[in-house]
């Protein structure tokens, strides 16, 4: 399990559910788009890392690949936290 | 023109004569050997000072400039010097003398800009074009309470209001706290308030309405910054016999729009009546602004682009704001940052809300909003707030990516020396 995930969990509820799109748990592997996750909130997410963290994502780190489920946004979060 | 020798202004409680015989300057200008005739730039914390000061630049013809000592910095030093100012400090008693003092010219007035939008500068105006208000006055009798920062532009409105309009009253402060601007006037018994839209939503929060009503306010002037249709509405309700007015003015283009109906923004029908000579004169081009002033600076004469944004709506042109700083980009999309505000500062829990642009990855730019909520709101509405007020500028046509993001919830209104918060 990627090291941030549980914070990246409980943050993609709190976006979520602010916009009342989703109220239940949301799972490790459930696919973005069957979340109504979009790139807006993935944006906003980062902000709220950074913020959380008191660190920058480094973004130029990360090998961009496609990010389609929850698991891949944390995996993508941890290595953009990565010195 | 003539000295409105029986106006009064008040420190506290206690009235002075509108009168330059307590100067300070007089004295230092005697002790330091320095001839009239030059140009002066004159600082103090003491707001008495420099209004007496500019009693005396009136009367000996000086060619001069007032400024508040915390607003004063070293750029706007090495720019007075340069241009030959003597600086004086009424409060030190100290001068400063140019390498090459400049001699006065008649009618100067000079003052420097907020800085809202970049470093002040200095701007020329004369006597003429900053008594703005006469007409309007005329026949009433007021207690202004002065609530600008010494030697700004609005801050010369007042003072030269109650130099030469017969009937005005004055209050000056020693303070840039507003509730203590406030008790000031409640102690001179003021009777017309002109000050931003900040000033009053700080104090709708700070002090309450309750408190408010004890002034009994027969005139209320907002200005320096966008006049809004909720805060109209709101000192329409605390305020019933006052009569409301709102000013769109700069430093450079002088008083440009005066608006007394109590709706946001000016008539549509206002663009292009130009059989008034002695009017201001307003235009749209590509969705900005521009003003041709009677009481414009000497250096801008004529058309003057004000750079802010304008939109029509129900027969008003209502000014959107700054045209660089109101866009926010989100991935492409372009949003109005005063649009998003007004929506979220209509509903009934929020006093003050401000909304900017944040950087963010992937899509470039996301909308961030500073909030402060009515004193008085339930503790399970402040706990829920962004979901309640997400949904609400859904209600209210903000499409998704209008929608701010991040939300922070500030204890008071932001207020800079200016009395202003926007940006």
């Amino acid at each position: 399990m990627a090291k941030n995930t549980e914070k990246v969990l409980g943050l993609i509820e709190v976006i979520l559910e602010r916009q009342g799109k989703f109220t239940d748990q949301v799972e490790i592997q459930a696919s973005l788009q069957s979340i109504g996750f979009r790139s807006l909130d993935f944006s906003e997410l980062c902000i709220r890392m950074e913020e959380d963290t008191g660190r920058e994502l480094n973004f130029e780190a990360v090998q961009i690949r496609k990010i389609e489920t929850v698991s891949d946004v944390c995996k993508f979060i941890d290595l953009a936290l990565k010195e | 023109m003539e000295l409105a020798t029986a106006n009064q202004f008040f420190i506290g409680s206690k009235g002075y004569s509108m009168s330059a015989k307590q100067s300070v300057l007089s004295e230092i200008l005697i002790i330091n050997n320095i001839e009239r005739g030059y140009k002066l730039a004159v600082i103090s914390e003491c707001s008495k000072n420099l209004l007496v000061t500019v009693l005396e630049f009136y009367c000996n013809q000086s060619d001069g400039l007032v400024i508040d000592k915390a607003r004063f910095d070293s750029p706007m030093q090495d720019k007075l010097s340069n241009l030959g100012y003597y600086i004086i400090d009424l409060d030190e008693k100290k001068v400063s003398i140019p390498r090459v003092p400049s001699k006065a010219t008649r009618d100067s007035i000079a003052i420097f800009t907020s800085g809202t939008t970049g470093q002040p500068k200095l701007i020329q105006h004369s006597w003429k074009t900053l008594v703005t208000c006469k007409k309007q006055v005329s026949g009433q009798s007021y207690c202004w309470l002065v609530t600008y920062t010494a030697g700004t532009y609005a801050w010369y409105q007042m003072i030269t209001m109650a130099m030469f309009c017969p009937g005005q009253g004055i209050v000056l402060s020693h303070s840039q706290n507003p509730e203590e601007i406030w008790s000031s006037g409640l102690k001179a018994g003021m009777t017309a308030v002109s000050s931003t839209p900040t000033f009053w939503r700080y104090l709708f929060v700070k002090l309450g309405d309750n408190e408010l009503i004890k002034a009994k306010l027969k005139q209320i002037t907002l200005g320096g910054e966008t006049v809004t249709q909720n805060i109209l509405d709101k000192l329409a309700t605390l305020f019933p016999k006052a009569k409301i007015s709102h000013i769109y003015a700069s430093t450079e283009a002088g008083v440009g729009i005066v608006v007394h109906d109590k709706q946001e923004g000016f008539p549509l029908e206002w663009l292009g009546d130009n059989k008034n000579k002695k009017r201001s004169q307003v235009k749209i081009e590509g969705q900005v602004l521009w003003i041709k002033s009677p009481y414009a600076s000497k250096q801008f004469n004529g058309w003057y682009c004000t750079g802010d944004r304008v939109s029509l709506r129900n027969c008003r042109v209502i000014i959107d704001g700054r045209d660089a700083l109101d866009l926010i980009n989100i991935g492409g999309n372009k949003a109005s940052a005063k649009k998003i505000q007004d929506v979220i500062a209509s509903h009934k829990s929020v006093a003050w809300c401000r909304v900017t642009a944040k950087k963010a990855p992937f899509v470039g730019q996301i909308v961030s909003a500073d909030l402060v909520l009515n004193s008085g709101v339930e503790e399970k509405i402040v706990c829920n707030f962004e979901k309640i007020i997400t949904e609400y500028c859904k209600d209210n046509e903000l499409v998704e990516w209008m929608i701010p993001r991040l939300w922070k919830f500030l204890e008071q209104v932001p207020i800079d020396n200016n009395l202003k918060s926007e940006l």
